[in-house]
């Protein structure tokens, strides 16, 4: 079999990525890393927490989706008709998990031998949904633990509040889990379905990195696959999310020992694709750098005025079709916080960034991607968001020397300019923990 | 294979004034890691020591604030420097880790990386920000707060909060059931003179621990070490402290702790008096495998697997002090069961040994796990200041090797060693 490969290339890095599409659709991103003993895979499915809603291709008809069902799918994949995945990985030398997010679903396993026994463990478990109506039953008492236990997580929870309250349409405001109501009322068959619908080959992508030999690979996979079939995949729907927020404040009680504050700022650039995704995600990671980093005097001032602590972070959350940036932290007088840092925002507007601290933020930046890919679990989900979005990952470094200063005041103007927010308050309250 | 004894690329170094240096020379990394650390016991200055990494990094003479550093940092392109304590056994570790790019992957040069770091972290030692001789009050006082606020939100992470709480009642009175960041009462105590004596105090007798892994040559390394810290010491001897003591366990002890969580949380504490030297280390790692150390091991496979009782349910052992674990999140009104098949499958594995089908997947993950140290500049240095710390000198290749030779009744044995002490339970008042 002879499918050519593209290469992505850096030169200077010497580092290089080798990427097939299989006849089934399914593409593959080998990384050779020289030298490496441990070897990693991660096949994702285009597939995650967001894609609750979407035109059923059997009947045409609109489909909702149980709250958290991708996670729960997620779950239930771990079984083979042999027995366990858990099992088969662990006898074969390796250790496998998944993970679920807005967008993804991820199976991945890391090992140091029996790398083409373990892809094809990996290939088959996403692949053929083997497991039982009995199972999924079982299921249930093991993810309302999981569930119960990120609602013990006070910051988890104020996140989770502050997304329902930016989004009025969109799933991303269902959170990954579900709840313990939601999960009650998802049925094998749907389990099944969204099997059939969403991971077909076209939707998945598989991501390799190692000393390992790329050809191989893929001649592995393709014996594992074989055709595969895509016909029948379900169609997402365009959401009709309003630009403005639902909500502009969320305001419970927690039984923690200091008040959580989070403020979101819904971005109104979405939707957006390939290089522009990138660019837009990087100029607002540099902005928001400039405007909060800790080599900003504003960070410098608010932490010796004893404002944040570092708890405290502003990030930025960027898919294709929503974006939001989070900032706060733990704070004592959560409404005093917020007014302030809405002071600083509107500062920077005003007064911008010097060209000395742009050039030192972007050399970070660039320094900060070359020692990301020291680690070959970061460098697969990098590759795979970089091939989700349809860029060339070793692009961003180029990238980034290409951003100009006024990009990035214009990215402030049309992030914050209009007062587009929601605040999250975690107060200090009811049922309060003891102190140590 | 590859690096099989990266021993090969370890040098070491006694420095004057009883500083040791770990060069690991390596090209394979595009990022070059140095971690110091100072290693004091964990004892009634505890908290004190815990307050001193984030006042140093507050300022230096030349660089009189945080901000002022992160651009020198960020100048460097986008080197880190982080702090952190650590505790290991009954030792407690100051951690200052420097993060730097290789130059020659740099796009527009970039020069003496690593001359710089370090020279930084000197000067963090050396020469901080004082007002007539002490730390000034301001800072003191901001960051003793944020230490106190630290400590006292250990409560709103429930897991942990759930295992310090049991490891402070197992081990009453012992050094190890102090928590490596202090404790509360002992915080509001301190003072900036306190504080500043126990820098002075640190800085003359703390035993310094260098690592380095990169492409430097170990003997440019050496000089930059000397140069940044050679004048630190008047070049008295600095002992390690002896091993932890090892007591045995007394009758079972319970407790339960009501608070406010929608997942009550079970904590069993055991002991082993099993350490590093032991000739039943090795199998007791192959155990704590088999036993819970993984997603196909006994408590995952019946507690999560076949009764749905948990989302996790894992066991962990610590031979700096000999001492297991089980943890598991669990419905309150359920943790009588999820303990009664913890102790049916811990009795088990002690009659019966493990299945040779286990011992086997058991050996093979640690395998992997041993192998890929060497992927990562974190944990060889973290792999060498293990062996270090306890005496347990081998290389790589050897504890593969004595991996290999562990037999189903080599963890039986071991598996007998392990005896209940404390089971704590963290639960809503109606459970």
């Amino acid at each position: 079999m002879s499918t050519a490969a593209t290469v992505y290339r850096s030169d200077i890095l010497g580092e290089e990525v080798h990427r097939y599409v299989l006849p089934s659709g399914l593409r593959v991103l080998v990384h050779p890393k020289p030298g490496y003993l441990k070897k990693f895979a991660v096949l994702s499915a285009n597939y995650g927490s967001v894609d609750s809603r979407f035109v059923d291709p059997e009947t045409g008809e609109l489909r909702d989706m149980p709250a958290g069902i991708a996670h729960f799918l997620e779950h239930k994949l771990f079984e083979l008709k042999e027995g366990d995945a858990f099992d088969a990985f662990s006898r074969q030398g390796a250790s496998g998990n998944a993970a679920t997010s807005f967008r993804t679903t991820s199976f991945f396993f890391s090992c140091s031998e029996y790398f083409a026994k373990n892809l094809r463990t990996l290939v088959s478990l996403v692949t053929s949904a083997s497991f039982t109506a009995a199972a999924v039953e079982k299921e249930r008492g093991i993810i309302e633990q999981e569930i119960r236990m990120y609602e013990d997580n006070p910051d988890w929870r104020i996140f989770m509040n502050l997304v329902e309250g930016l989004y009025r349409d969109h799933p991303v405001r269902i959170d990954i889990t579900g709840s313990k109501e939601s999960i009650a009322r998802i049925r094998y068959q749907d389990l099944l379905s969204c099997h059939r619908w969403f991971y077909h080959p076209e939707n998945l992508c598989l991501v390799v990195c190692g000393d390992l030999d790329s050809e191989r690979i893929v001649a592995t996979v393709h014996r594992a696959l074989g055709a595969g079939r895509n016909e029948g995949a379900a169609e997402r729907i365009d959401i009709d999310e309003p630009r403005r927020v639902l909500r502009n404040r969320i305001d419970v009680e927690l039984p923690v020992v200091r008040s959580r504050l989070l403020i979101g700022f819904k971005d109104p650039w979405v939707p957006v694709h390939g290089r522009d995704h990138q660019r837009r995600d990087l100029v607002t990671a540099i902005l928001l750098d400039l405007m909060f980093g800790s080599s900003s005097h504003t960070w410098q001032r608010l932490y010796e005025e004893d404002v944040i602590d570092d708890s405290f972070y502003a990030t930025y959350a960027g898919e294709e079709d929503f974006g939001f940036v989070t900032l706060g932290g733990e704070v004592d007088e959560p409404d005093r916080v917020r007014r302030r840092l809405m002071r600083e925002i509107r500062k920077f507007g005003k007064k911008g960034f010097s060209a000395e601290d742009f050039g030192r933020v972007v050399h970070k930046m660039i320094g900060r991607f070359v020692g990301g890919l020291d680690s070959t679990e970061g460098t697969a989900f990098m590759l795979l968001s970089s091939e989700f979005r349809g860029v060339d990952p070793f692009v961003i470094p180029t990238l980034l020397r290409t951003i100009t200063r006024d990009e990035i005041m214009e990215r402030h103007a049309r992030l914050f300019g209009d007062r587009n927010h929601c605040t999250s308050i975690g107060r200090k309250g009811k049922g309060r923990s003891r102190l140590v | 294979m590859p690096e099989l004894s990266p021993e090969r690329n370890l040098v070491e170094f006694e420095l004057p004034g009883a500083v040791r240096l770990f060069v690991y020379r390596t090209e394979k990394f595009k990022t070059s890691f140095v971690n110091i650390i100072l290693g004091r016991p964990l004892d009634e200055r505890t908290s004190c020591a815990a307050l001193l990494p984030y006042v140093l990094r507050r300022g230096t003479t030349s660089h009189r604030d945080m901000s002022s550093i992160a651009r020198l940092l960020e100048s460097l392109f986008g080197a880190s420097l982080d702090v952190d304590i650590l505790s290991f056994g009954e030792r407690q570790m100051l951690s200052f880790r420097l993060d730097l790019v290789e130059e020659r992957y740099l796009f527009m040069g970039g020069r003496d990386l690593l001359a710089k770091g370090l020279d930084l972290v000197r000067e963090l030692f050396l020469e901080p920000v004082l007002d007539g001789g002490c730390f000034p009050n301001e800072t003191f006082e901001q960051e003793r707060e944020n230490l106190r606020r630290f400590v006292a939100g250990m409560v709103n992470d429930k897991g942990r909060y759930a295992f310090d709480r049991c490891v402070s009642r197992m081990c009453e009175g012992e050094p190890y059931a102090r928590y490596e960041y202090g404790a509360l009462p002992e915080i509001d105590a301190l003072t900036s003179e306190s504080l500043t004596e126990l820098w002075h105090d640190t800085l003359r007798s703390a035993p310094i621990d260098v690592f380095v892994v990169g492409s430097t040559d170990p003997g440019r390394v050496r000089d930059l070490v000397v140069g940044a810290f050679g004048g630190l010491r008047s070049g008295e001897e600095v002992t390690d402290p002896p091993p932890a003591v090892r007591r045995g366990p007394g009758k079972l002890t319970r407790v339960v702790e009501r608070d406010d969580v929608m997942q009550a949380r079970l904590v069993m504490g055991f002991r082993t008096r099993i350490g590093y030297g032991d000739p039943l280390s090795i199998p007791l790692v192959v155990w704590n495998t088999v036993f819970g150390g993984g997603a196909s091991s006994r408590l995952f496979r019946h507690v999560r697997e076949k009764h749905s009782l948990a989302y996790y349910c894992s066991s962990s052992v610590d031979q700096s002090k000999g001492v297991a674990f089980v943890q598991a999140g669990v419905d309150g009104t359920q943790a009588g069961r999820v303990e009664r098949i913890v102790r049916r499958q811990m009795g088990d594995l002690a009659r019966n040994g493990p299945t040779l089908d286990e011992v086997r997947a058991a050996k093979a993950y640690l395998k992997a796990g041993v192998l890929s140290i060497t992927d990562s500049a974190p944990r060889i240095a973290g792999f060498f200041l293990e062996r270090r710390s306890t005496g347990a000198v081998i290389g790589i290749g050897e504890l593969l090797d004595r991996i290999s030779r562990v037999r189903r009744a080599d963890v039986a044995r071991a598996a007998a060693t392990v005896k209940p002490d404390t089971y704590y339970l963290l639960a809503r008042g109606d459970e």
